[in-house]
């Protein structure tokens, strides 16, 4: 119950922060909408190619600016300050993690809402119905679970590392590609208005639990003794 | 006799093949104020934060108030307060604010009367609204100072809380720590201000090499042996 | 004063290191020559099997040539070196790559000619196969090693896992670089975008690159063993994930053989292709042995070097 508390305020802690200025969701957002306009110009989105080149536009999309996120969750101005204060606060390691990763998963998740009503609107995308839309939202949400996961763990790894944000996104990437794929296979089905199959539910789910677990662990050998991390 | 606030057996900590502490024997009283000197790399540091649970002992076992710190660490941080040279809130908060995110999660009740005397105590009332990241160096230890304040740990474990202070500051610091032994609480004050140490405490401890060479209880004839094992 | 011992120690250290692995060369000549001798036993019902072929083979063939030539070019610059007092790590490297190598062709050609007549495409599976093997035998290691630091904090293990990315990483280059050759002779392509297990190879790859690249990055050794250590649990576990999601969800045919029984083969086949396992696990266990003594040494000057920083910034962390 304590935990819950403290995650709940670590949560709340976050958003304060984040609506002092929105910079991380701005950067996101801003990011993500550069991305869609420069692949207007690499591809030809209205030819004939289809929803599977607009599925994986969009992941891209997600992956490139999602980065930004995870990216900041343990980077910028004082954010090592502001660590060492919750690392002495009564608050334990995995009540950390978990509240990192649904903070950070909140981010993502505006940032991602955004980016898909504008590119809805740019590349006329239009759902069948609402369970189409559905099916396209729990994909979002469990591929940006996964997403987050691996990469808050990561991102506390390279947060004190000079140029760690590409190292970052070296290390993350690689490991993004099941997710990423599972995920851009779904979002194809559910912008062509069919059901999802057991397979790719079954892998994102996967990864997420895996990752979920084994970051919570890791999260905590990285951060228990500060002064080596 | 009471029991000891802080019991520390063989506490070790190595860094690779060099030991930053080793075989540390300590136990310390409640109530007690307690000096800490040593050079830079004496390992003074690195036990205040052993104790603080930011770092995790080689070897060794410590009991912070009956609390084994491997096991309960959590529970052991809700009773150290920990003063590095930096507060630990938003550079972008407002020092209200960040007070009020500081109490938060240390689980502090907030009450707006308190607050205002504690940062009339630290005598930064008038820029309770400024944001943290303009205060210069000496403000920034008073803000710390005051995150201090608002806590009620029974142990303070001060890092060279004297530095970047004017002499009004360092005697805010005293105070601090008068007010603290006297309500019953342990403080571990970390200083290269022998005097002012010394005068502060009831106990000191040199640290050299990463082992206790001096531990006796404090008198200003004291001086003259810490300085000599300071070297 | 004391980081001039240390230096000094670590020079003797590594001259006694550089004999070790000279008196460990030696072993490791002797376990090849007996597995050729079992190997010549093997083949000797063979009724292709004529000693004097293979020798005119290995003369006839321009890989053979590299290898006699390079070996007794090698032979020279190490005796000129030993004589100067150098450290000859580098060139007993190089020896022992061309060895393993050509070992290894001698290998293939042993084959019975009926299966050389297929064509020399399967020649790729004698250096290509067991690449992967080992390759997936260092990776492997690496995260039991990570997971023994992680347990005991003893930098030995890192260094062993260290040395396994490190090893791994080559052999996984050398799969995909070998395949990818043989692919543009049989597939008339480098590469094919749509076959899973190309991908999972290409992806493992990129995923280790990431982990050496860490092992580089981080300076503080602390902080290095313990988020390599991490990083090295997360990549391993990532494997078989990886596999399947590529399985599932790539939309191409497996041009690849995905089981090797599933090839036309014989038993000479088989029996050659495990053998060259066991040779080329052997050969990489040689780099990393000797990969493991240099990072010791390079650890105890770095490291101690280190400590002395983190003691006097003690107060301060960034």
């Amino acid at each position: 119950m304590k935990a819950l508390r403290s995650y709940a305020r670590l949560i709340y802690w976050d958003w304060v922060r984040e609506a002092k200025r929105l910079d991380t969701i701005l950067s996101m957002l801003l990011f993500a909408m550069i991305t869609l306009m420069i692949f207007s110009f690499a591809i030809d989105p209205m030819s004939e190619t289809g929803v599977r080149v607009r599925a994986g536009m969009i992941w891209l999309t997600f992956l490139l600016s999602g980065a930004i996120g995870i990216d900041r969750a343990f980077r910028g101005d004082g954010a090592e300050s502001v660590l060492q204060g919750i690392l002495l606060a009564p608050v334990s390691r995995v009540t950390l993690y978990y509240a990192k990763v649904t903070s950070t998963f909140l981010f993502v998740v505006v940032m991602e809402a955004i980016t898909l009503f504008v590119f809805c609107l740019l590349y006329d995308v239009e759902f069948e119905s609402a369970a189409a839309l559905g099916r396209m939202i729990v994909i979002i949400l469990l591929g940006t679970i996964g997403f987050v996961s691996v990469g808050v763990t990561l991102s506390a790894m390279t947060r004190t590392i000079k140029g760690g944000e590409v190292l970052l996104r070296i290390l993350l990437f690689p490991l993004m590609i099941p997710v990423f794929a599972a995920a851009v296979d779904a979002t194809k089905f559910a912008l062509a208005g069919d059901e999802l199959t057991m397979k790719q539910l079954v892998l994102v789910g996967a990864f997420d639990l895996v990752y979920l677990a084994a970051g919570q662990i890791l999260f905590e050998v990285i951060l228990s003794d500060y002064d080596a991390s | 006799m009471t029991a000891a606030v802080i019991e520390v057996h063989d506490l070790g900590k190595r860094y690779g093949e060099r030991d930053a502490l080793r075989g540390i024997d300590l136990s310390i009283e409640p109530g007690c104020s307690v000096a800490l000197f040593g050079h830079n790399g004496s390992g003074k540091t690195t036990f205040l934060k052993l104790l603080a649970t930011l770092l995790k002992p080689t070897t060794g076992r410590v009991t912070v108030a009956g609390l084994d710190l491997a096991r309960r660490s959590c529970a052991v941080r809700a009773r150290v307060s920990l003063l590095l040279d930096r507060p630990f809130f938003p550079p972008r908060f407002s020092l209200e604010e960040g007070l009020r995110y500081f109490t938060d999660l240390y689980e502090q009740p907030w009450d707006e009367q308190s607050m205002k005397s504690v940062l009339e105590r630290v005598g930064l009332r008038r820029r309770r609204l400024d944001p943290l990241n303009t205060f210069s160096r000496g403000m920034a230890q008073r803000a710390s100072l005051a995150c201090v304040l608002s806590r009620d740990a029974e142990i303070l474990l001060l890092d060279e809380p004297y530095t970047g202070l004017d002499p009004d500051g360092c005697a805010l610091v005293d105070s601090i720590v008068d007010d603290h032994s006297a309500a019953g609480g342990t403080t571990l004050l970390v200083t290269h201000e022998v005097d002012r140490g010394l005068r502060r405490s009831d106990r000191s401890i040199v640290f050299r090499g990463g082992r206790v060479v001096l531990d006796e209880p404090s008198s200003p004839e004291l001086k003259d042996a810490v300085l000599e094992v300071l070297g | 004063m004391s980081n001039s011992t240390t230096v000094a120690a670590g020079h003797t250290r590594t001259t006694h290191e550089a004999r070790r692995s000279r008196q460990f060369l030696f072993r490791f000549g002797v376990v090849i020559l007996s597995l050729i001798g079992i190997r010549m036993l093997m083949a000797w019902d063979e009724s292709t099997w004529i000693p004097w072929t293979y020798a005119k083979m290995t003369w006839e063939h321009p890989a053979g040539q590299l290898y006699l030539v390079g070996t007794v070019v090698l032979l020279g610059l190490g005796f000129v070196f030993r004589r100067a007092g150098r450290d000859t790590f580098g060139l007993h490297a190089l020896q022992v790559m061309l060895g393993a190598v050509s070992l290894n062709w001698l290998i293939a050609t042993a084959l019975p000619l009926s299966i050389k007549m297929i064509g020399s495409s399967y020649l790729i599976f004698f250096y290509h196969f067991p690449a992967a093997m080992s390759c997936f035998v260092f990776f492997t290691l690496l995260m039991v090693f990570s997971i023994a630091y992680l347990v005991q904090d003893d930098p030995l293990w890192d260094r062993c896992a260290r040395t396994s990315g490190q090893i791994g990483f080559l052999a996984c280059t050398i799969v995909l670089t070998t395949g990818s050759t043989w692919a543009s002779a049989a597939w008339n392509s480098w590469w094919v975008w749509d076959d899973p297990r190309l991908m999972s190879a290409a992806i493992m790859w990129l995923t280790y690159a990431g982990y050496v690249m860490l092992q580089m990055q981080l300076d503080d050794p602390y902080k290095r063993r313990r988020f390599c250590a991490v990083f090295g649990i997360i990549a391993f576990l990532n494997l078989p994930i990886v596999h399947y999601a590529i399985q599932w969800f790539s939309q191409g045919e497996v041009s690849h053989p995905m089981k090797f029984s599933d090839m036309a083969s014989n038993d000479w086949i088989t029996y050659t292709r495990w053998f060259g396992v066991i040779v080329f696990v052997g050969f990489y266990s040689i780099l990393f042995r000797w990969r493991l003594a240099r990072e010791g040494t390079r650890d105890r000057l770095h490291e101690s070097l280190w400590a002395v920083r983190r003691l006097e910034e003690g107060a301060h962390i960034r």
